[in-house]
């Protein structure tokens, strides 16, 4: 049924329950995860209003903040390797608008579904940037598995969430 | 930029701006009656319409000039593409948008207003200074959040940093050297404790709410001096993370825009003056753009208060390096011990200074030795205006004939004052910008209201505008309204929400204390005019 799975995080508690739900469908069908962190592209508007700098005071603030933001994205996705144990776990970091980039990483590793967090008050600590999900389920050359905020992945739950989708498939 | 596909962008815009111009040219020339002439007597275009016509043939054509090249062969990733090709449709456009403001929405706005007037009892044009500065960020703000600054416009809007520089640069030709030293005295004393007192009011905030040190570092910094760009500056030397950025960046932005748009209706409303104004936007406004913005929102006809204003500014922009370095020792203390061997004070300081205000002092002292200004005149006093004193510039016998009752009832007792009134009416002007002063403070000593106007206007009368500075003024006042319209459009609501946690407590506390503080400052001790 699924072979790879894309699971697109930020860390959050809400991403975690996704991460939950896409490791737990590659156990149950033996599918491999692919990671993804996108860091938003509007980072460049944080320097904004700015002006007296000379380029080489900005291109020192742009450096520092793209290796910070990087850095953040390898934890998240070690955090993803540890908690996805026993499974192979591929990832990447990309930039750019999220849901475009989830879309076009999906197309490009060819993952049969994509698997994100649902919208949570809760904030990563990262560069606010909201997955629009309307867009992302619109472009996505797949099917999209949002974690429901409330719904904890339990064991039971992805069971019922593999039936459907064998069910749905039939 | 455009890429490496043949745009065609700087053509269009350059072309418009030309066919504007010409058309208005023709039409005004041979008084063709019809809309354009009727829509320039509505706005009460009058000597603007010169203005429209001159900067429209000469932008035009360089950008259409500009836009046939760049349709020939596209802006390639030389330095020169991108620095002058590339930015080419967008700056054009940014003209075009500088056009409508001030010649067309402005005076539109004056005529609202004042329609209005009687209904409000108040003048919402005049208190909420809807002139053409804030009507460019606010377009700028807009167009920004909803339709977005197309692609061909992007390198373009980045030039208006280059504006906003220029413009600084030209204003430092418009100083006197008594004006400099006694606006710097006082900016210097009040940016001092200013910005060490938000220093240390957010760095001990932060402590007892605990939050991260970086955070904390590069918030006080851009707090304490000058906004986004100051957080800029110490988020590398802080080690910030991600989120500490977003959050004080977001902060920073939001606390800004508040105050750019609540100062001036305040101040109108108080009735400050243009030294009150420009100290208090200069030490209580956050980002250094949104100062030159508020100033130019407050007065945008003379430039008074952008000059006390600006002189604020750039005593703030001067503390960044310290502040910087402050910064740095703090937190490589708070690090491992080793760290404080490798903060590198020199390099900082190099780094971090803003070059431009070297252009700033460099046009000041050009100024100061008169090269601006035609022979026979003087900067004097703290007035921008030169001296000049010739028989079209005499008192009215009636006025003298008051200045002498006025000497006679012995109401002055300064002896200079005296001395100076006395020489005022044997000349029937003022004759030396010494005699200026006194005859201005001979005002101290009459209740009377039409002898203080004699007074001002025995000044007035001898004032006369040097016309190399005018024109000066006059590229000044849109290097401005370009700069701010293209930092207006990099106000971005993406930006603004990322301010949270306790970074946004802590920063509305600060930011408020400080803008409240600054205002009873400013209220209860500077007194003075300029």
């Amino acid at each position: 049924m699924f072979k790879r799975i894309l699971i697109a995080t930020h860390g959050t508690e809400g991403a975690k329950k996704a991460e939950s739900y896409a490791i737990g469908l590659a156990r149950a069908f033996g599918a491999e995860i692919h990671g993804l962190y996108v860091i938003h592209k509007d980072l460049g508007s944080l320097v904004g209003i700015e002006w007296l700098h000379n380029s080489h005071v900005r291109m020192e603030f742009y450096r520092h903040a793209e290796s910070e933001f990087y850095l953040r994205a390898e934890e998240v996705l070690e955090a993803l390797g540890e908690h996805a144990k026993g499974i192979e776990v591929a990832t990447a970091i990309r930039v750019g608008e999220p849901a475009e980039v989830i879309a076009e990483e999906a197309k490009d590793i060819g993952a049969d579904l994509i698997v994100i967090g649902g919208e949570s008050k809760e904030r990563s600590e990262e560069y606010k940037a909201k997955v629009s999900i309307k867009k992302l389920i619109k472009i996505a050359p797949c099917p999209v598995l949002v974690a429901h905020k409330n719904l904890m992945p339990s064991e039971k739950n992805i069971n019922h969430c593999a039936v459907g989708f064998l069910n749905g498939i039939k | 930029m455009n890429g490496e596909k043949k745009s065609p962008a700087a053509l269009i815009v350059g072309i418009v701006l030309l066919v504007y111009a010409l058309i208005l040219k023709r039409h005004e020339a041979a008084a063709i009656p019809g809309f354009l002439m009727e829509l320039m007597n509505y706005l009460k275009a009058g000597k603007t319409v010169d203005t429209q016509v001159g900067v429209g043939i000469w932008a035009g054509t360089i950008i259409s000039l500009f836009g046939i090249w760049n349709l020939i062969q596209p802006a390639m990733k030389s330095k020169f593409d991108m620095v002058v090709r590339a930015p080419m449709a967008g700056a054009g456009m940014m003209i075009i948008l500088a056009y409508l403001c001030r010649f067309y929405f402005e005076p539109i706005f004056k005529l609202w207003g004042k329609a209005a007037e009687s209904a409000l009892g108040f003048n919402f044009a005049t208190i909420f200074g809807l002139n053409y500065i804030l009507l460019g960020v606010l377009l700028g703000l807009v167009w920004v959040n909803t339709i977005g600054v197309p692609k061909w416009m992007q390198s373009g809007v980045k030039t208006a940093r280059l504006a906003m520089k220029m413009g600084v640069i030209s204003l430092g030709a418009m100083y006197s050297i008594t004006e400099l030293r006694y606006l710097g005295a006082m900016s210097f004393t009040m940016i001092t404790i200013f910005v060490m007192g938000t220093a240390i009011l957010v760095l001990w905030l932060s402590q007892m709410m605990k939050i991260a040190r970086p955070l904390a570092g590069v918030l006080s910094a851009g707090m304490a001096v000058c906004g986004v760009s100051a957080a800029v500056a110490a988020a590398p030397v802080v080690k910030a993370r991600g989120i500490d950025m977003a959050y004080s960046i977001g902060m920073l932005l939001l606390v800004g825009v508040v105050g750019l748009f609540t100062f001036p209706p305040i101040a109108k409303i108080v009735g400050m003056n243009e030294l009150q104004f420009g100290a208090w936007a200069g030490t209580g406004i956050l980002n250094s753009a949104q100062v030159a913005a508020a100033a130019l929102i407050f007065d945008p006809h003379t430039i008074e208060t952008l000059k006390v204003a600006e002189i604020f500014n750039i005593t703030r922009i001067l503390f960044l390096p310290f502040i910087v370095i402050i910064l740095a020792i703090w937190f490589a203390k708070g690090e491992e011990e080793e760290e404080v061997g490798k903060v590198n004070l020199g390099r900082i300081i190099i780094d971090k200074f803003p070059i431009f205000v070297l252009g700033f002092l460099i046009m000041f002292a050009l100024s100061s030795t008169g090269v601006f200004t035609p022979k026979g005149h003087v900067l004097y006093g703290k007035h921008f205006y030169n001296f000049k004193a010739d028989e079209k510039r005499e008192l009215r016998t009636r006025d003298l004939k008051k200045v002498q009752a006025f000497i006679e009832s012995g109401a002055v007792t300064e002896p200079k004052v005296k001395a100076s009134l006395e020489k005022l009416v044997a000349d029937r002007q003022i004759t030396s910008t010494e005699q200026t002063d006194f005859v201005l403070k001979a005002q101290d000593f009459t209740k009377d209201k039409d002898l203080k106007k004699v007074f001002k206007e025995a000044d007035k009368k001898v004032q006369a505008k040097p016309k190399t500075l005018e024109v000066m003024r006059e590229y000044m006042m849109w290097f401005f309204a370009f700069g701010l319209i293209g930092l207006g459009m990099q106000i971005t609501w993406q930006t603004i929400r990322q301010a949270g946690g306790k970074a946004a407590t802590i920063g509305i506390i600060a930011g408020i204390s400080k803008a409240v503080l600054s205002f009873f400052v400013v209220w209860l001790f500077i007194k003075g005019t300029i």
